[in-house]
């Protein structure tokens, strides 16, 4: 069943169009990666996906309805957006922070609730966040931030998240780690998580779909078998690379061949 | 410390300075006249006069003022993602006090003088907004901008002084230089019909707050309209700004001072932030009035000159020790 749903959207900022007719179709649960070399306009089109930025043309569909009748507020209740990078300038503790998930759901006057502490708590919990409740997020590692902003989407309760490169300056471990995270999400909670990845090996290993950006355009779309070809990706990428299977989950593994930088004359 | 108790700690501070605000001032006088002034006054009484026309009110607004001041560099400073913005870096106060200026040479006094010194901060708010906006600026770049245009401003404060007559001048002087003391009627006017109102709204703000620190965009995805609450928070704390000018002249860097050090005691969240800076405000400027008409006894400084000196002193240590990745 599709989740989240654009329909030939062509947006973009000023009188410059960055995305052209774009379609696709989010399944209801399941890791939907966005990949495509930089400028390809995958950040545009999250914002089109979340509502922020209005489509010149097309629209955008967010469980059956058009996102542009939907409250923002509904929208939060519902969908979480975690970008690239936040600059937080001021040294709000963990706690503090991640609360600040719960604002969808309560009014401005009705104070916050048991409630709201518990979902806190219980996301605090789960990402394994718990012993740095009351630590400043300037004092956290780039891991660790990464899986406070994701604890602050999570407080929102959503059943999709929308995360813009989360796993940028992560060393690898930390990678597979908040991967492993967002799979579990996908299997325990039934959450539609889409994510924009640059690692396209991290993309191939986790993602059930993936769509690949290129110009503004979907240039390809559907499983990572489908999607990662060297003919495809060599076209986009401009590097001559080598394909193969990994040999345990038997999905797509790229290669890429140092110093084959294939420019177009 | 838990909160309520760090609260009833800054209210226990407050009800000090208050009582030291009214045991001593530029005139000696006992403490038995004092109490017996405050509970049976009697018309004609010299202590009784002392202290119900000149130092109550003086205590009132400094209270109001000090309250005003932290609040709006918290404002200030959440919105534009700045630790070091607030009503006097930004230009705002020397705004309002250009169009008092202006006022008070062309004879205007009470409510036009006001509306003179509401319309000037509220022009130097957009001159910063505007300029900061024209291009991404780096937080340094803003309050460079504002510490600039405020320079311009008090310029063009020492033009209209120079060409206006001796009189009007040295009662502006002693004025802009942040004036506690005589407090008129207009002021509680203006103080009961925008000052406070503008201050509960405010108040009432912090989550928005908390919002518009992480940014416009994380504004949106949780649920909040940043360019709404922005319009409404900027015209208010400009008002309230102006509204202090024109009470007390230019009191500058409480907005500064009391933010940050209530951030390392209440923290950050902005719930507590703006109503713990707020009860700071108070009992800081107090302090600082009660120490200004104290130091150099019978003569009374400025307390702007007072506000001045610390903040120049810990904006200087702030920006040459703090880690820059600590700051921001």
């Amino acid at each position: 069943m599709t989740h989240l749903r654009a329909e030939h959207v062509t947006a973009g900022y000023g009188k410059t169009p960055v995305i052209h007719d774009i379609s696709l179709d989010v399944p209801r649960t399941c890791l939907y990666g966005i990949i495509g070399p930089n400028g390809a306009g995958k950040t545009t089109l999250f914002k089109c996906l979340s509502g922020i930025l209005k489509p010149w043309e097309g629209s955008v569909w967010f469980g059956g309805n058009d996102i542009r009748t939907l409250p923002r507020r509904k929208i939060a209740q519902r969908a979480a957006y975690i970008p690239q990078f936040q600059w937080v300038p001021f040294p709000y503790t963990v706690e503090e922070f991640v609360l600040m998930g719960r604002y969808p759901h309560r009014d401005r006057f009705s104070a916050l609730t048991r409630k709201d502490r518990t979902i806190v708590e219980e996301t605090l919990e789960m990402l394994d966040l718990l012993r740095y409740k009351d630590r400043r997020l300037q004092s956290l590692s780039g891991g660790e931030l990464q899986r406070v902003f994701l604890a602050q989407g999570l407080t929102q309760r959503p059943e999709l998240i929308l995360m813009d490169e989360p796993t940028a300056h992560l060393d690898i471990s930390h990678q597979v780690n908040l991967l492993d995270m967002l799979k579990l999400l996908r299997d325990e909670y039934g959450l539609t998580v889409v994510l924009i990845l640059h690692d396209l090996n991290i993309a191939s290993a986790y993602c059930d779909t993936i769509a690949l950006m290129s110009s503004g355009r979907v240039h390809a779309c559907g499983s990572p078998e489908h999607v990662l070809t060297a003919t495809t990706l060599e076209e986009i990428y401009q590097v001559r690379l080598v394909v193969e299977r990994d040999p345990l989950a038997s999905r797509p593994h790229i290669f890429f061949v140092p110093g084959k930088h294939t420019q177009k004359r | 410390m838990k909160h309520p108790a760090v609260f009833l700690l800054l209210a226990l501070i407050l009800l000090a300075s208050m009582a030291l605000a009214l045991l001593t001032g530029g005139t000696s006088l006992t403490s038995a006249h004092i109490f017996e002034a405050l509970i049976r006054p009697e018309p004609g009484d010299l202590t009784a006069t002392l202290v119900w026309e000149l130092r109550l009110p003086r205590i009132a607004t400094a209270c109001i003022v000090g309250a005003a001041l932290a609040q709006c560099g918290v404002v200030f400073q959440a919105i534009l993602r700045n630790p070091l913005a607030e009503p006097y870096t930004l230009g705002v106060s020397a705004g309002g006090a250009l169009g008092a200026t202006l006022a008070i040479i062309l004879g205007l006094a009470g409510l036009p003088m006001v509306v003179m010194c509401f319309a000037g901060s509220m022009i130097s708010v957009s001159v910063v907004l505007g300029i900061a906006s024209l291009r991404q600026f780096s937080s340094t770049t803003l309050i460079l901008s504002g510490v600039i245009l405020s320079f311009l401003l008090s310029s063009l404060v020492m033009f209209i002084f120079s060409v206006a007559s001796s009189r009007d001048v040295h009662s502006s002087i002693m004025w802009i230089m942040g004036d506690l003391s005589s407090p008129g009627p207009g002021a509680m006017r203006i103080m009961i019909f925008t000052v406070f109102p503008l201050m509960a709204v405010t108040l009432c703000a912090g989550r928005d707050l908390n919002m518009l620190s992480l940014g416009d965009e994380k504004t949106y995805h949780l649920g909040g309209n940043a360019r709404v609450m922005k319009g409404i928070l900027l015209v208010a704390t400009s008002l309230i700004t102006g509204g202090c000018v024109a009470i007390s002249g230019i009191i500058g860097f409480v907005g500064l001072l009391v933010p940050h050090l209530m951030r390392k005691i209440t923290g950050a969240d902005h719930r507590l932030l703006i109503p713990s800076s707020m009860l700071a405000g108070s009992s800081f400027l107090l302090l600082c009035d009660t120490f200004s008409q104290l130091v150099l006894r019978p003569i009374e400084l400025p307390v702007g000159v007072i506000t001045g000196m610390l903040g120049g002193l810990f904006f200087l240590v702030y920006i040459a020790l703090v880690n820059p990745s600590e700051v921001i």
